[in-house]
């Protein structure tokens, strides 16, 4: 077979593919990379130089003279065809000695900057660094935190076209190995065109029905690190600036890495008002509904005369102009999101104010709506994963459905068929609502409550046999 | 599918749907009601609107009439087009007209209307039409509030209470009213064996000591000539025995003019009050008081 013709016709002779054929003495040299993902200076000055000064060489052996002659760690040896794709693909440079023998020298371009700052998981206190669409970089973020020789990785090339790398971390010693198995399994049967971002793993690793995430994605190594001494495994991907925390419970939303930092009563706190925030993004404007179209008799005479009273110009039944509001604000929001940075403002200054304000006056909306629904998108927004957000929002879809059609007893449905979802949800078989459902009052210490305990700390026993922190 | 089957179930056998806009209300906040030529005569207070500069609700007095008030709520929703809303309703004013059949008509229509509460408050009037357009329910509630907590000369009675007394086949006290250019608490009415009775205020402290239901009042005597005995009773506990009332006191002395003794201020008050309980019951009176104040020992 001739290598070189061969990769010349898979990739129709893609014009990033550079082939350079270099005659030493009696044998012929064939080098192959891939010049967009390969750093020419490296082929330069550790391939092509140190082969030019052997001109006068006579060995009969070159293929085992240049592996130990080149000077890199990196650099192995090919038996056959499609390792050698998967190592041209990987932005190795490959040398074909007399078509016969195969070395690759690693000769990865550096295609990402340094680590950046967190973009969506900002905290007060605590590092800001979090992870890039580099592997080697996101896998040294975590062992900077963590030196410990447990710190393991599995690696998987997933991904029929784009062969992903695919990593399970994890520390040996604290994690259960059934996890890790089980884990590692569900990735071996994942059969897909390419992993082009850790979220595609998902819906493989998730078998879960609930509308809320049962697993947590992170740009945060210090979240990552505690989450790997809790006993559970990370998965990081190629490419992806995100890493899975796998398994994930319900409470672990209402954490975030700077509780870990603060006193504990502060962070009991701000987790109360994570909880709160989370009710009241999906009950208040089911409330609203509930109380102005089925028990204005749960309101004071006062209240219920000033709802009455701004909303007497409005030509909607409350639902509808709840339904309206909501859209909206998700609308607001998205082009928020899309939009280049420097136009943000002037979207929220024509959405949230003038548009608001015009909608009031022109009486499509009243103002307490408008309120209702404000405080209620502001409180979903509090939980920093953006799933749990978005299932924030189906939740208060259907509460409201409810709510419009039976009042109070709608809410009360609504809020047992959220809980029936929950509490069915598993997270790789772990009960979501751990540790409340079932519950374990050791756990709870950290749960909606930080209780600080400088004695004897425990690990979640579901999570590891290691039980005591600090052994 | 059988969870989907309960969940069905549960959405169907709720009798909840009861959907309705705001503005679909008519929030009815007082009713007035007189029996006129066998046909009962409604007055029906009504919220119009809030008004932006106070803060308070305007309200507007329509009369009906009809020989059930069923009928007279049915032919108001009719005319005003909206729901007759009556879960926020404050006030029942009522007159002497208002007998036993009426009575239990009214509470018929209340206990089967699950729309409507039973903690508003009743009173008698003669001048119904005058204390519903010209007065306003707070003015009326304090007034029978701040009179129960601080004389003990009214009852403040809720419709619990009168159905309560009613099915117990007990007196019915019911606060009474005048208004002339200004409002006024003359006292109670009780209804009882189909009939209407005035007790003055001052003889309501005693009912109020009966029914255990006594708050602070205040109590004089004159000693001597422009000296005066002030006793400020801050409350009272009333057990009844089988032949026997057994009532503590607790008074604190405001003003002692004439220097008496806690035995003399003892047996001045104790004397008064067991002359006008005697007046209401038979029964054996045994008096304990805790004097506290300005008193020679």
């Amino acid at each position: 077979m001739n290598y070189v013709q061969k990769i010349k016709e898979e990739s129709e002779n893609a014009d990033d593919y550079i082939y350079k054929d270099i005659k030493l003495n009696d044998n012929i040299i064939n080098i192959i990379n891939i010049e967009t993902i390969t750093s020419s200076d490296d082929i330069n000055n550790f391939i092509l130089k140190k082969i030019s000064f052997l001109e006068n060489l006579q060995t009969n052996d070159l293929v085992n003279y240049l592996y130990n002659y080149l000077p890199t760690t990196s650099i192995n040896k090919i038996k056959d065809y499609d390792t050698l794709k998967d190592k041209l693909l990987n932005g190795y440079t490959i040398l074909i000695i007399n078509n016969k023998e195969i070395l690759a020298v690693e000769t990865r371009r550096n295609l990402t900057s340094g680590p950046r700052e967190t973009d969506y998981e900002k905290t007060i206190l605590g590092p800001k660094d979090a992870f890039i669409e580099h592997y080697n970089t996101n896998l040294g973020l975590i062992r900077r935190r963590i030196k410990n020789i447990n710190l393991h990785t599995k690696s998987f090339s997933l991904g029929k076209y784009t062969k992903t790398k695919v990593s399970l971390l994890y520390l040996n010693g604290i994690v259960k190995k059934e996890l890790v198995n089980k884990i590692s399994k569900k990735l071996q049967k994942i059969n897909i065109d390419g992993i082009i971002d850790s979220n595609y793993l998902k819906k493989y690793l998730n078998t879960s029905k609930s509308l809320f995430p049962t697993l947590k994605s992170t740009e945060r190594p210090d979240l990552a690190s505690e989450a790997l001494l809790e006993g559970k495994v990370l998965l990081l991907v190629d490419n992806s600036p995100e890493v899975l925390i796998l398994p994930t419970f319900f409470i672990d939303f209402f954490h975030t890495s700077d509780d870990y930092y603060q006193k504990s009563i502060n962070a009991s706190f701000i987790r109360l008002i994570r909880l709160i925030a989370f009710i009241i993004a999906i009950f208040l404007p089911a409330i609203y509904v509930a109380l102005t179209t089925h028990n204005p008799d749960s309101m004071p005479i006062n209240l219920l005369l000033s709802f009455q009273s701004q909303r007497i110009s409005v030509p909607f039944p409350a639902f509808v102009e709840a339904i309206l509001m909501i859209i909206a604000f998700e609308i607001l929001r998205e082009s928020d999101i899309r939009i280049p940075s420097t136009m943000g403002s002037a979207v929220s200054i024509l959405g949230g104010l003038v548009l608001g304000d015009a909608a009031v006056n022109a009486g499509i909306v009243s103002p307490i709506m408008i309120i209702v629904v404000a405080i209620s998108a502001i409180s979903g927004l509090l939980i920093q994963s953006i799933e749990a957000i978005n299932s924030i929002r189906w939740y208060r879809f259907l509460v409201i459905i409810l709510s419009s059609i039976f009042g109070y007893y709608g809410i009360f449905l609504g809020t047992i068929l959220i809980l029936t979802n929950l509490s069915d949800a598993k997270s790789l078989d772990k009960d979501y609502l751990y540790p409340f459902a079932p519950i374990n009052f050791q756990e709870q210490e950290d749960g909606f409550l930080k209780i600080s305990k400088p004695k004897v700390k425990l690990r979640n026993p579901i999570l590891s046999n290691n039980k005591v922190r600090g052994k | 599918m059988k969870k989907y089957l309960i969940l069905i179930l549960l959405f169907l056998v709720t009798g909840c749907s009861s959907y309705i806009e705001l503005n679909d209300l008519v929030i009815i906040n007082a009713i007035g009601l007189a029996k006129q030529n066998n046909n009962y005569h409604l007055y029906i207070s009504y919220v119009d609107e809030i008004n932006k500069d106070t803060i308070e609700p305007t309200t507007t007095v329509k009369e009906m009439e009809g020989n059930s008030l069923n009928q007279i709520i049915d032919d108001l929703s009719l005319i005003l087009s909206k729901k007759i809303y009556m879960s926020h309703l404050d006030l029942l004013v009522i007159n002497d007209s208002i007998k036993t059949k009426e009575l239990e008509n009214i509470i018929n229509y209340f206990l089967n209307n699950n729309e409507t509460r039973e903690d508003f408050l009743v009173i008698n009037t003669d001048n119904i039409k005058d204390i519903l357009e010209q007065t306003k329910f707070k003015e009326i509630n304090d007034l029978i509030e701040n009179n129960q907590r601080e004389t003990s000369k009214t009852i403040y009675t809720t419709m619990y209470d009168v159905i309560e007394n009613y099915y117990q086949k007990e007196n019915i006290y019911l606060p009474y009213l005048t208004y002339n250019n200004s409002l006024t608490l003359k006292g109670l009415k009780v209804f009882s064996k189909n009939k209407y009775s005035l007790i003055e205020e001052d003889e309501v402290i005693y009912i109020n000591y009966l029914l255990n239901k006594i708050n602070s009042y205040k109590y004089s005597y004159e000693c001597a000539d422009d000296k005066f005995l002030y006793l400020n009773i801050l409350g009272a506990n009333v057990n009844e025995l089988s032949k026997e009332l057994l009532i503590t006191n607790e008074i604190k002395v405001i003003t002692n003019d004439c220097k008496l003794k806690q035995k003399e201020i003892e047996q001045i008050f104790n004397k008064n009050l067991k002359d006008n309980l005697e007046k209401i019951t038979k029964k054996k009176l045994t008096i304990k008081n805790t004097i506290r104040g300005t008193y020679e020992n």
